[in-house]
């Protein structure tokens, strides 16, 4: 069961330049590490990070075994529309997980 | 010599030697139990505690005071929505556990023995909450352990090494200074001689433990004092103890002493 | 040794050997370049790639990536990709921008099998590619540990 942590500043007001951090649970397997018997260990990463505010697409990365495990991921977002802000990380092996966070700049 | 010549002088004499020995074994408490000493002074051989925390790089110290993206961190939230579905039933809320986790590891009357929190909490969820048992290194385990560690974070330690907790100390203590494995080095002498200098490029720490459950870059997730003590072994060459060993439960009192008032840390990150 | 001399003594040494490693690197990096953007107009204004100099370990390091663009509807970051040329896997991760982006900035903590330098690339809505990069020494190179 993957957790996630969300940072959106408070206090936010229309025209600000907004930082979003994210951080997620997930070993990002690279598929070069052996374990203790010397058999190499599969690949299983997150492939996909996508963030959406209502239905339009804000952000997204493709990301790759260089990524650290429990990829820690920050950008911005100019505060115009309110809205919902949705989060989607997925990976191999049908790994997805889902976040939402109201977005409300102040007037 | 014939029994007709014993004399009576004699006879008493020999008895009085055997009284006088009964009486100093008496004096010096061989037939006592531990529980009626008094506790002895232990002499701390380090003259100043310094945390696992000074011996990081900047970048790494950094990550770990980042409330944000402290990886370990991510393991505190499981542990306390994990509480909030299993634990709050007969605890009540985490918060009110603060003050829990320093004092552990302690003796606990339904094991017997003097366990660690991870171990306790693993007694409670299997006896208690009647959950299915996990191993040492399971991820709720540790998520469960480092969430009540972390509410006594910036406190000491404040373990109890009398009583039924002294048998479990002396055997720490003594696995700190004994040598073992190829290499046949004691903890004491990395951790203790060696503190500060660099041993294949790292600087050595002093072994303590108070960032523990810690999140180690090396092993890029949540681990264990144990999982530690474990990579340790290995590393000189031994052969190393299960996780839950009573060897490493016993070795993490004396460590929690030798902390003095070093505070709690956890979740730390680590090289 | 302390940490200063370290990295002095380390510096140096990337120093003397970058004409030969450099050879490498840049010639991984040319060619993904090519394969990824072919003819593209490029230049190396305006990307600043903030890493430690020096990092303890691999498995986590600090990137951020920073582009001047007025990130507007008719100039914007549409890209940036993250590329390290002595990783088994050079090509770490893809970002796409837009105008609501409003600053073309990410961070984000990747893992490096070694010193090299990082090169960032961005591409901007209408083809061109600015480029940037920033050198970094490893003294415990990711991608090559054990399980205890």
């Amino acid at each position: 069961m993957a957790k996630a942590r969300i940072n959106i500043p408070r206090n936010i007001r229309r025209g600000d330049l907004v930082e979003i951090k994210t951080l997620i649970t997930h070993p990002m397997e690279t598929g070069f590490r052996v374990d203790s018997l010397g058999v190499k260990i599969p690949r299983n990463i997150l492939t996909q990070f996508s963030v959406a505010l209502n239905d339009t697409l804000v952000f997204q990365a493709d990301l790759q075994p260089g990524i650290a495990a429990n990829p820690f991921i920050s950008f911005f977002l100019r505060a115009e529309q309110s809205g919902q802000l949705t989060f989607t990380w997925t990976g191999q092996h049908g790994f997805t997980h889902v976040e939402t966070r109201a977005f409300d700049p102040a007037p | 010599m014939a029994l007709r010549t014993w004399r009576p002088a004699l006879l008493i004499r020999r008895l009085s030697y055997i009284a006088g020995i009964l009486y100093l074994v008496a004096c010096s408490g061989i037939s006592e139990p531990a529980e009626h000493h008094q506790p002895v002074e232990f002499e701390r051989t380090l003259t100043e505690v310094r945390s696992g925390f000074d011996y990081q790089a900047a970048e790494t110290q950094a990550l770990q005071q980042d409330d944000f993206a402290n990886p370990g961190l991510l393991w505190v939230d499981s542990g306390r929505t994990l509480w909030a579905s299993e634990c709050t039933a007969c605890h009540g809320e985490i918060d009110a556990m603060a003050g829990i986790a320093r004092r552990y590891p302690k003796f606990d009357e339904a094991a017997a023995r003097v366990i660690n929190l991870n171990q306790r909490i693993e007694l409670c969820r299997t006896q208690q909450a009647i959950l299915p048992a996990l191993p040492y290194e399971a991820e709720e385990r540790l998520a469960l352990t480092v969430a009540l560690t972390h509410l006594d974070q910036g406190q000491p330690f404040a373990v109890d090494i009398t009583g039924k907790n002294a048998a479990a100390f002396h055997r720490g203590r003594e696995y700190f200074y004994t040598r073992r494995g190829q290499m046949n080095l004691a903890c004491h002498h990395c951790h203790e001689v060696n503190a500060g200098k660099r041993l294949r490029g790292e600087a050595l720490s002093q072994g303590q433990p108070t960032g523990y459950p810690t999140y180690r870059l090396q092993w890029q997730t949540l681990g264990s004092l144990h999982r530690r003590l474990r990579f340790c072994n290995a590393a000189l060459r031994a052969a190393p103890f299960d996780f839950g060993a009573q060897e490493y439960v016993d070795l993490e009192l004396f460590l929690a002493w030798r902390a003095a008032n070093l505070p709690l840390e956890a979740p730390a990150v680590r090289r | 040794m302390n940490r200063r001399q370290l990295l002095v003594g380390s510096a140096s040494l990337m120093i003397l050997t970058r004409p030969l490693r450099a050879d490498t690197e840049d010639k991984l990096f040319d060619s993904w370049l090519s394969t990824q953007y072919a003819n593209q107009p490029r230049s190396h204004e305006g990307v600043t790639v903030t890493l430690p100099a020096l990092a303890e370990n691999g498995n986590s390091v600090a990137l951020t990536v920073e582009v001047q663009s007025p990130m507007q509807p008719d100039d914007y970051i549409q890209t940036i990709d993250v590329f390290a040329p002595l990783n088994p896997v050079p090509h770490l991760g893809r970002f796409y921008l837009n105008p609501a982006t409003g600053i073309a900035k990410v961070s984000t903590r990747i893992r490096l099998g070694g010193d090299q330098t990082v090169h960032a690339v961005a591409a901007t809505f209408d083809g061109r590619l600015l480029l940037g990069g920033a050198d970094i020494v490893v003294t415990e190179a990711a991608c090559l540990d054990f399980l205890i």
